[in-house]
């Protein structure tokens, strides 16, 4: 759910800032070359699921990116609160 | 349920429009809404509108030799399935567009033929069991009459893919030819009951003409105002561009978390193939091979399942670590 979550608040972000710029096609060699990487991921995902069912795992992982950004983005703040030193934050 | 090939030499006209619709019941060609145009050579596939050229030498070389023929149609039908233990009755029916040309078309049943074309693109003849001559006054305010041709198809001569040709010589007003086929164990009866079938078709026809009509009148302006949905799609991302494309391969590398996904646990071993420059020819020395790992999880399934369940057990054991070292650094002693 978290996952979803990034990826379309992603995508809703790059879609409205850059949706009036028009911008180059891609490549189709680019395509076709991001098509074959999906597609090797997606084989090696095939093998992973089947000794490691996503189904069993999806919760940790959510778990994982969610403590792992709430620390990150908690180090990241106080980062810019330590530069400003009228509040003295160390 | 076997596949037939078939072919219908019908010796009439060159201008000739024909359609083909597929009947639920017993009624069984796979073809439906299929229009051949006007001195179309050409083969089409079941259940689709895609014509595919044919050279004229293969076009002469299905042609009955009884007929004297420039021009005409051939049609072919790709994976035609029957139950080879019942008879089949094919009807042929022809109707003209208006009742002021039907005097001018001529119709030769004697050269109609029916045929398997085997694997090896000989023809095996059949042996065509009984004609009969249909006229209708009335149909939908034009001229329409047919032909039936019954015949049995032997169990011993399925063939992979099936040819109806219509070919014919001189210039004829624009007519409609239909073939159907339907499933009858006693072929005296199943004639007997044409009539009843005759009057089926046209509501068929009338039906399908008036979804013939709209189709035309709605795609009757300019065909460059046709629009697809995949084109605009298709714009829409190339408008987008870069950021789009980016947007979308991260969403699909993150899709690959999701379970929902079906995943496969094939194992693919490829082909090896040496190439003989000289000689241009290509030795292969092993072909592809491909397992499926599921196939362990028939055979051992405890192991598997506890395979799985120690792997799932570790993951949530590494992450409720890593929580805990979080935790610990932050409101624990651990931080300090």
């Amino acid at each position: 759910m978290i996952i979803n979550l990034i990826t379309t608040l992603l995508q809703f972000v790059t879609d409205t800032i850059f949706s009036v710029v028009d911008l180059p096609v891609v490549p189709r060699g680019l395509v076709n070359a991001v098509d074959l990487m999906l597609g090797y991921m997606r084989s090696g995902m095939g093998i992973f699921n089947f000794f490691c069912p996503l189904s069993g795992i999806s919760g940790a992982v959510d778990l994982f990116v969610a403590v792992w950004t709430v620390e990150h983005t908690y180090r990241l703040v106080m980062w810019v609160l330590q530069k400003i030193p009228l509040l003295g934050v160390k | 349920m076997l596949s037939l090939s078939l072919i219908v030499f019908v010796g009439f006209g060159s201008n000739i429009s024909a359609y083909a619709y597929s009947i639920p019941g017993d009624w069984f060609l796979p073809y439906s809404r299929v229009e051949l145009r006007n001195g179309f050579k050409g083969e089409t596939h079941p259940d689709a509108d895609e014509f595919v050229e044919l050279s004229d030498s293969r076009f002469v070389h299905m042609q009955n030799p009884a007929v004297t023929s420039n021009g005409g149609i051939t049609w072919i039908v790709k994976n035609l399935s029957y139950d080879s233990t019942r008879d089949i009755t094919f009807i042929l029916t022809v109707r003209s567009w208006n009742a002021t040309t039907l005097s001018d078309f001529s119709f030769y049943p004697e050269s109609l033929v029916l045929g398997y074309i085997n694997h090896d693109l000989s023809t095996t003849w059949f042996t065509v069991d009984d004609v009969h001559f249909f006229h209708r006054d009335a149909f939908n305010s034009d001229q329409f009459f047919g032909y039936s041709v019954v015949f049995t198809v032997p169990a011993d001569q399925a063939n992979s893919f099936s040819r109806i040709s219509l070919s014919g010589s001189g210039t004829w007003p624009p007519l409609g030819v239909s073939l159907y086929a339907y499933y009858s164990d006693d072929s005296s009866s199943s004639v007997s009951d044409l009539a009843a079938i005759l009057a089926k078709l046209e509501d068929i026809e009338q039906s399908s003409d008036e979804i013939k009509g709209a189709i035309e009148d709605q795609y009757s302006g300019d065909p460059d105002q046709s629009f697809n949905v995949d084109d605009i799609v298709t714009q829409h991302n190339e408008k987008m561009g870069v950021l789009s494309f980016s947007s979308d391969v991260m969403m699909d590398v993150l899709g690959l978390l999701s379970p929902d996904q079906n995943l496969s646990s094939e194992l693919v071993f490829p082909s090896m193939s040496l190439k003989i420059a000289n000689q241009r020819q290509t030795v292969q020395l092993w072909p592809e091979y491909r397992f499926d790992l599921e196939e362990l999880a028939g055979h051992w399934p405890f192991l598997i399942n506890l395979m799985r369940s120690i792997t799932t057990a570790s993951v949530w054991l590494l992450v409720l670590r890593y929580c805990y070292k979080v935790f610990d650094k932050y409101f624990l002693a651990g931080g300090s």
